[in-house]
């Protein structure tokens, strides 16, 4: 009975991480699907973004202590700032060879690791967490009540997403934007400027993720490469440029991650994710739910 | 009728999501004969090719040349059966010269040569050398006969549009095929050039090939070739002589428009 | 453009670049251990990047398992060399498990598009990683292996710097000599035709996936080679020398020198090893610096050094060549074909299509 329990209590606490690596998902299929480029650099923007809302929720570096709500949105808005400064970078590096936007994305993500150092110090830091965080045990199951917490702010992130795009005129402009750059444009979207909102909710969602994820894990400026990491083969698993795949991408990944971490050690389920994304990359590139494309000849 | 068929067509469907580019459609190429493949635009013609050449899989259907079944089979082992192709747009090596272009169609497949990774220019440089002049050899052959030997060190895709045609049919010839798929090869052409075209390609098949091709030059088509298969919207409207196709109420239809329109 | 007028000149700059390279023979022989060390870490990463080169400019695919491989060759040698063997057995070994290990990375190629392959190699390079700072019986984890013994052949040591030099360079030329047969074979003119059009190359009979997985092999050749110096350069080895960023950093190089030539791979290797030592004074702020370079490099080098000399040579003769045709009366342009002055995207003089409408729907 012990078993179950066992697995019920990591399949909440999966869900809960799955929930911060559906975030990151959702950034990289965002920013893919409309400006053609993997970024890279997500994890980096993850992990500055977070340490700029930290430095307001826990006054670091002289600033005064806020409210958690209001350090959330810094962060995420100052990520995002930050997000519609690299899309003008990177805008002629969109639709070049793989090996450019690479190295572009990844020398823009070795700035921002350094510069955090730079200015926040390489020692990791201890996040408390926004709500009393006594652990509850809801029929035998102990979870704590964070997570419910993470899950309900996923929720609220991708609903206001999803909402974004279908109901209002931006968001739609940037669906078309997505789907036809050019006749797109034909249209009068701003298609630049769809670009770089894009690229800003993708930053704002990495910002998103990584306050969400801090008071569970010891934050110094290395967190972003791993859950960078994570976070693209969550998205890869759903389908790269599929939003929706995303979201379960990351759920699905966070779940087994964490169910198998129950049975081996964590180094090692780092080892199984970076093998699983190959597998997939193997079978089922497009992910589980995007579409094969067909190259005219 | 099709007892001694080179290559054998039956039942091609090919579907693109929604869109059906081929469907059922049956035909055989006769050895030692030049085949004309037409209709209108978007027909289905360069997809038969591609379905053929292997760039394509079948949804169903089965294509077989000479006695082997090759629906597929990847590109390049059917080009080793011996089917070689031209492309619709060109496809020549853009920073290749036309002899360094022939060159690859003599070498890209092991026939005759060693495993595909050379170990001669290491071991034993000389015969490497060897080799590499008489291949040489060959292919300033070939260019020779479409008159392209001067031009041999220039870079192919510089060339005026005409000479590039040649240059990639005499490269899809090195690769030594017994059935020749020409994807237009008289498209851009004036008329001298595709006169050119049309005894250049009698004395192939006198040399024993057999080709496949797909013309608008309805003058050319008629004139050269001994059997026409007519396809319109994916299906085979038409099979026959250039007679029987001319005067086939069903390809006139094709091609002018149908009342509906 | 200038891709082309790179193809003419490549062998008479590579010859060009390879006697200025053994007139500088002399000099390594009389190196203090400074810059003796200067020219091992050189000769190394000459050794990366070239393999990095093959596989990346002449394969068209990104390994970004190059850094694991480099720690595979690594590892090799140190392994032996605990164990009382001698180096040439280590070397050889080292370079035989890379081949291996490359190979099994590559096998994917037979069946993923090269998109999807850069992203498998990256997978791949990491789960690597993560084996050699778990697998502590061999690699010592995370803290890694020390004293390896100095590479000796029969009774000669290379124990200091200098003399490690004569070993490096004389290893460094002939794999990079290799690499220059490599291209100007049967075989590297094949992948130059993948390189033009993988669909083309396929028709005429060449199958892309094998000749793909064999640069692959051939990558990890050369890293295994690196990594058996590298080894014995510093006597001490860790995890961190062979994770992405290393692969990073030989992938920059690569670019930075210009892709798909030999020299290429040397210039970048020269270059982003100097700017390393140089960066070494700017402390915290070096790995800022270098980010910002290779960014740049991206947006506005993207030929690399070799590319933009090659752009300059375009430049100068054009216009040398423009002001013969004004001062002499110019025939006119109907006649194409060898010979004819170079024109971007021009189109041939009998009307037919230019090449861009032509290609348009590709």
């Amino acid at each position: 009975m012990t078993d179950l329990l066992l697995v019920a209590q990591n399949i909440v606490g999966g869900l809960g991480i799955g929930c911060v690596y559906a975030l990151i998902a959702l950034g990289f299929s965002l920013i893919y699907r409309t400006m053609g480029l993997v970024n890279f650099a997500q994890g980096s923007l993850l992990m500055f973004g977070t340490y700029l809302g930290l430095t307001f929720y826990m006054g670091l570096q002289g600033m005064g202590r806020f409210s958690p709500l209001i350090a959330f949105l810094a962060g995420i808005v100052l990520c995002g700032t930050i997000g519609i400064g690299l899309e003008r970078l990177f805008r002629p590096l969109a639709n070049l060879d793989l090996s450019y936007i690479l190295v572009g994305t990844i020398g823009i993500g070795i700035m921002l690791d350094n510069i955090a150092n730079h200015i926040w110090g390489s020692e990791g830091l201890v996040v408390p967490a926004p709500i009393p965080n006594h652990e509850l045990n809801i029929g035998g199951v102990r979870i704590s009540p964070y997570i419910f917490l993470v899950m309900a702010m996923t929720a609220l992130l991708v609903v206001g997403l999803q909402l974004f795009l279908t109901r209002t005129n931006f968001g739609r402009g940037l669906r078309a934007s997505a789907q036809d750059r050019e006749i797109a444009a034909c249209f009068g979207i701003p298609v630049n400027l769809m670009n770089a909102v894009a690229f800003a909710v993708g930053a704002g969602l990495a910002a998103a993720a990584g306050l969400l994820i801090a008071p569970m894990v010891y934050v110094n400026p290395a967190i972003g490469n791993s859950l960078g990491i994570k976070g693209f083969v969550a998205a890869i698993i759903g389908g790269l440029g599929d939003l929706p795949g995303a979201v379960i991408g990351g759920l699905l990944f966070g779940v087994i991650e964490t169910v198998i971490s129950g049975y081996i050690s964590s180094s090692y389920t780092d080892l199984i994710a970076y093998l699983l994304l190959t597998v997939i990359l193997i079978v089922r590139p497009e992910g589980l739910l995007g579409a094969r494309t067909i190259e005219k000849v | 009728m099709t007892a001694t068929a080179l290559l054998s067509i039956e039942g091609l469907t090919k579907h693109f999501g929604g869109v059906t580019a081929l469907h059922e459609v049956s035909f055989a190429v006769r050895p030692g004969t030049i085949h004309g493949l037409i209709g209108p635009n978007g027909s289905g013609k360069t997809t038969n090719f591609n379905l053929i050449s292997g760039v394509y899989r079948p949804d169903r259907g089965k294509i077989t040349f000479n006695g082997d079944t090759i629906s597929g089979m990847p590109a390049h082992r059917i080009t080793r059966c011996g089917i070689a192709r031209t492309f619709q747009n060109l496809r020549l090596f853009k920073t290749m010269s036309v002899l360094e272009n022939v060159l690859v169609g003599l070498s890209g497949s092991p026939r005759g040569h060693d495993t595909i990774f050379p170990w001669d220019p290491y071991i034993r440089p000389w015969r490497a050398r060897a080799t590499e002049a008489s291949i040489r050899a060959k292919a300033m052959a070939l260019l020779a006969r479409f008159q392209l030997a001067d031009l041999a060190d220039a870079p192919a895709t510089r060339l005026p549009y005409g000479k590039q045609r040649r240059v990639e049919i005499a490269r899809a010839l090195a690769t030594q095929p017994r059935l020749l798929l020409l994807d237009e090869p008289a498209a851009g052409l004036n008329a001298e050039e595709t006169r050119e075209l049309e005894e250049t390609f009698t004395q192939l098949v006198a040399d024993g090939l057999t080709i496949l091709m797909i013309e608008h030059d309805m003058r050319l088509v008629m004139g050269v070739c001994q059997w026409v298969t007519v396809l319109d919207q994916g299906k085979l409207i038409a099979d026959g002589t250039p007679d029987m196709v001319r005067s086939n109420e069903h390809v006139l239809a094709a091609y002018l428009g149908r009342e509906e329109d | 453009m200038s891709k082309l007028w790179l193809q003419r000149w490549r062998g008479p700059l590579f010859w060009l670049a390879l006697a200025i390279i053994l007139a500088m023979l002399p000099l390594v022989t009389q190196l203090d251990p400074f810059w003796a060390h200067i020219v091992n870490e050189v000769a190394i990463y000459v050794i990366l990047a070239t393999g990095m080169n093959l596989v990346m400019g002449y394969g068209g695919q990104i390994n970004l398992a190059m850094g694991a491989l480099f720690g595979v060759g690594a590892y090799s040698t140190a392994f032996i060399l605990l164990h009382n063997g001698n180096f040439p057995l280590a070397l050889v070994s080292s370079a035989l498990l890379g081949t291996l290990v490359a190979t099994l990375i590559g096998l994917p190629a037979l069946r993923v598009r090269s998109h999807y392959l850069a992203l498998v190699t990256l997978g791949l390079g990491i789960a690597l990683n993560i084996l050699f700072v778990n697998w502590e019986a061999v690699t010592g984890g995370a803290i890694g292996l020390t004293s390896i013994p100095f590479a000796s052949i029969g009774s000669l040591p290379f124990d200091d710097e200098t003399k490690m030099s004569y070993l490096f360079f004389g290893i460094m030329l002939a794999m990079v000599l290799m690499a220059a047969v490599f291209v100007h074979s049967r075989f590297g003119r094949n992948l130059k035709a993948m390189r033009d059009d993988l669909i083309a190359a396929r028709a005429m009979g060449i199958n892309a996936a094998i000749y793909q997985l064999t640069c692959f092999a051939f990558s990890g050749f050369y890293a295994g080679v690196a990594g058996s110096l590298y080894a014995v350069w510093l006597s001490y080895i860790s995890p961190t020398s062979f994770d992405l960023n290393q692969s990073i950093f030989i992938l920059a190089q690569t670019l930075v020198g210009g892709m798909g030539t030999l020299i290429g791979p040397v210039i970048g290797a020269v270059t982003l090893v100097g700017l390393q030592q140089y960066l070494l004074s700017f402390g915290d702020l070096q790995l800022i610096i270098y980010g910002a370079l290779i960014v740049v490099l991206v947006l506005v080098a993207r030929g690399g050094i070799v590319g933009g000399l090659a752009a300059l040579w375009q430049l100068l003769t054009c216009r040398i060549r423009r002001e013969k045709k004004a001062a002499a009366a110019a025939p006119s342009n109907h006649e194409t074909g060898a010979g004819a002055p170079a024109t971007i995207g021009g189109s041939p003089a009998n009307g037919s299509p230019t090449q861009k409408e032509r290609m348009g729907n590709r």
